[in-house]
């Protein structure tokens, strides 16, 4: 897992408002490559728009976005997961109709005997081989989250963004999928993960990106940062001065 | 391609091409119907079917067809090339339309097709200049094909569209088609250009029934706006498709066969009785047969497979 | 003294979706009067706790009960007549409806004309905002007014309880302060508020008491000041 200096992902003044609701507010990150980046922040902080506008699907943010020194800011998404740069989603969103084999296989850059034998590979590293020909729809949850994970790495590309991996995920295909993570990060692949399930982030990833109201509160180990009262007060909130006349305790 | 389905296909091509030589001209216009019918359905099945994006008024691309083959042979066209160039221009029509009502969502899209049939009918029925109005325009014979001619023109407008439906079934275009089906946005994440593999389906599906519509008015010599834009004709694409098995290569082979062989003998009997009946079909297979009459061999491969992997000890 | 039956009472209560298990016996009070908050990081199982309440999911084992009367698993359609009104979160109104008529919409099971007048009148008193845009439609007032009407709706039946998930969610800080200022007022009003927050300090600033859970389960309870100074509590988000 060796770390290089040059960012995979850098993204400058980040901006997205939608009417009157700035999800992003001059967002500026940079996603070392090689590395298991984290982005974490509460509720409406903004990840997901900042996924949606890296991934190609929200074209509405203005800034730059940088990936592999190359402007994405604009493209569509197709494009830009034929450059490299896959999303996996919170949901799983396999086809339901489509086998398991054509799942993987619509996925892949260009559709041939490789594209088989990998992914016929890749279900094997999860045992899932036997379940080539079974439809989307007839895989268990669990099931359904895995395949979308091997989904994205037949292209091979060299940056994934994770969205909430381990949501509603048992606790033995966790350990799969940070397996998986953690070899395919081994061999060069770059992760940038959005996680809520903070041991999640602790045991995975080497740097950590705080997004609060839109904007990078701070960034950097996971162990400095979770001490860090920004970060506490992004997650906790921001209390007033508590008014004494509605009545509770005494303050202490 | 399976080659069981190709040997069944090669067999059947095979007998309708030996069939005008030794039967009656009632039966051979029976089945330039079904051969009308089997395009169709193949040409909605691409776009609908494959797609998921449900066209209620694909009858425009055939009366567009209809009528540019009928002007084309008056103007001077041998009827074969009349019928290339109905196709071509019922498919540059295709690409403004297309690019404009795909960008709609489900309901939207279908409406906005049923709207774009209905914009045909009128601008034939108002432009009474070039279409003769609601009168129509009856075909001089003497340019017209022979009836064998017809028959062989549809024959060979029904396997080409059923080669295409094959061809993309089992080819990435097609895969990614049924992806775009599924859920058009998780296909965009994973690298297919749903505009143009849209688009592209949509004009496919429109040079077939532009062709098919050409040589419907050679055959009937006569072309007119409620027959050729005819909403029944929507109804029955739908209803051929959705009751053989949508989105498949065969089903609508199955569907279409069904429906026109149900058209004859209620037609010859009960004519009233026709349009409800195919309503009806419709409508007991949303509910109880979604996947059209295909999926029963599927559901009965799915069961044995069910039950070979439970004894097996999974 | 002796402590009066609470409004409200939850007790192990257990619920999961499916396969997956996302409460694991959780407990808690509310006393007439009182403002009770449930705070905890994200996947705590808040809001299905609410959800149990009102019987949006199932509850495994466990009981839930309601002045004197046990709802556990009392499907969502009767839990208004008992005087619960629920403001689900997302500020969930009917967009092409207009204010007036979302608001008569809450009040649908009553069935005195005069009464839902009266009612769709004690709205307005309490949100003057509203009365302004009675006309207009739903779908085009600001996120903080349809938080008020979607409140307001739950108001239509005059409630003992009022359930929230997640008020502030999603609005500007200065709506924020407008929303928990009318919370307090209608508890002022004698009614009776449990809220599901993730603006865990501004919940507890107002709350009587709280509860913070983690990962389906009771981890503190205290005042809501006690809470609001408890490191542990503000750790508890950002793990271990």
């Amino acid at each position: 897992m060796a770390e290089r200096a040059d960012p995979i992902l850098r993204t400058h003044d980040l901006h997205r408002d939608f009417g009157g609701v700035h999800a992003l507010r001059g967002v500026d990150l940079q996603v070392r490559r090689g590395s298991i980046t984290g982005l974490i922040g509460p509720n409406g902080s903004g990840k997901t728009t900042f996924f949606q506008v890296v991934s190609g699907v929200d074209r509405g943010a203005s800034g730059e976005v940088w990936f592999d020194e190359q402007q994405i800011l604009g493209l569509k998404p197709y494009e830009i997961y034929h450059r490299g740069l896959a999303r996996t989603f919170q949901l799983s969103r396999v086809f339901p109709d489509l086998t398991v084999l054509e799942n993987l296989v619509v996925a892949a850059h260009r559709h041939d005997a490789g594209a088989r034998e990998r992914a016929l590979g890749l279900l094997e590293r999860v045992k899932l081989q036997d379940y080539l020909q079974v439809r989307g729809e007839n895989l268990s949850y669990g099931q359904q989250k895995l395949v979308e994970f091997l989904r994205v790495l037949m292209s091979e590309p060299s940056l994934i963004l994770l969205d909430e991996p381990a949501a509603g995920v048992n606790p033995t295909l966790r350990q799969t999928l940070w397996d998986m993570v953690r070899h395919l990060n081994a061999l060069g692949t770059t992760f940038l993960v959005i996680e809520h399930n903070m041991e999640v982030i602790a045991d995975l990833c080497t740097e950590v990106y705080v997004l609060s109201d839109g904007e990078i509160v701070t960034h950097g180990d996971f162990a400095a940062i979770r001490n860090d009262e920004r970060v506490l007060e992004a997650y906790f909130g921001k209390a007033r001065i508590p008014v004494a006349e509605h009545g509770s305790d005494a303050h202490a | 391609m399976p080659v069981r389905q190709i040997l069944l296909a090669i067999v059947l091509v095979g007998i309708a091409l030996v069939i005008p030589h030794f039967a009656s001209d009632y039966h051979v216009s029976f089945l330039v119907q079904l051969f009308m019918m089997v395009a169709l359905a193949q040409a909605w099945n691409l776009i609908s079917g494959m797609t998921g994006y449900v066209s209620f008024g694909h009858a425009a691309f055939f009366g567009i067809g209809a009528y540019a083959g009928t002007l084309l042979l008056q103007a001077g066209s041998p009827w074969w090339l009349a019928i290339l160039q109905a196709a071509g221009i019922a498919g540059l029509v295709s690409v403004p339309l297309g690019l404009l009502t795909l960008r709609l969502r489900g309901p939207y899209f279908a409406i906005a097709m049923l709207g774009l049939n209905e914009v045909g009918r009128i601008i034939a029925t108002l432009w009474v200049d070039v279409t003769r109005g609601g009168n129509g325009i009856t075909i001089e014979p003497a340019t017209l094909p022979s009836l064998a001619s017809n028959y062989y023109a549809m024959l060979l407008l029904a396997v080409m569209a059923t080669a295409l439906t094959a061809w993309v079934y089992y080819h990435r275009f097609g895969l990614e088609l049924r992806a775009i089906r599924e859920d058009e946005g998780a296909a965009e994440m994973v690298g297919v250009n749903t505009t143009r593999n849209k688009l592209t389906a949509f004009v496919l599906s429109a040079l077939i029934p532009g062709a098919v519509g050409t040589v419907y008015a050679f055959y009937t010599s006569y072309v007119n706006p409620s027959s050729v834009f005819a909403p029944s004709l929507n109804i029955q694409m739908i209803v051929m498709v959705v009751l053989g098995g949508s989105g498949t290569v065969w089903g609508p082979v199955l569907g279409a066969t069904l429906v026109t062989a149900l058209r004859e003998v209620l037609w010859a009997n009960f004519p009233a009785l026709h349009l409800a009946a195919v309503g009806g079909l419709l409508l007991l297979c949303v509910l109880f047969l979604p996947g059209g009459l295909l999926s029963i061999g599927q559901m009965r491969k799915r069961l044995r497979a069910e039950l070979a992997k439970g004894s097996g000890g999974g | 003294m002796r402590m009066p039956e609470p409004l409200l009472s939850i007790r192990d209560l257990e619920v999961s979706y499916g396969a997956v298990r996302v409460l694991f016996g959780v407990s808690l009070d509310v006393q007439a009067g009182e403002i009770v908050s449930i705070i905890g990081p994200n996947g705590a199982g808040k809001s299905t706790v609410i959800k149990a309440v009102v019987g949006l999911v199932t509850t495994q084992t466990g009981s839930i009960v309601f002045d004197g009367q046990s709802i556990t698993n009392l499907p969502p359609h009767r839990i208004p007549a008992l005087g619960i009104g629920y403001v689900p979160q997302g500020r969930i109104v009917f967009g092409r409806m207009t204010v007036a008529d979302n608001l008569e919409l809450g009040a649908f099971l009553q069935t005195n004309r005069t009464r839902r007048q009266q009612a769709v009148e004690r709205v307005f008193e309490q949100f003057p905002r509203l009365y302004e845009r009675r006309e207009q439609l739903a779908g085009k007032l600001s996120g903080g007014e349809q938080q008020m009407l979607a409140i307001g709706r739950a108001l239509m039946l005059d409630p003992k309880l009022v359930i929230l998930d997640e008020p502030s969610l999603g609005l500007s800080p200065k709506y924020v302060d407008v929303i928990f200022d009318h919370l307090i007022s209608l508890k002022q009003q004698g009614r009776t508020l449990l809220m599901v927050e993730q603006n865990a300090a501004r919940a507890l600033e107002l709350s009587d008491r709280g509860y913070a859970l983690e990962l389906g389960r009771n981890r503190f309870s205290d005042s809501g000041n006690k809470l609001l100074a408890n490191d542990d509590v503000r750790r508890m988000y950002l793990g271990g």
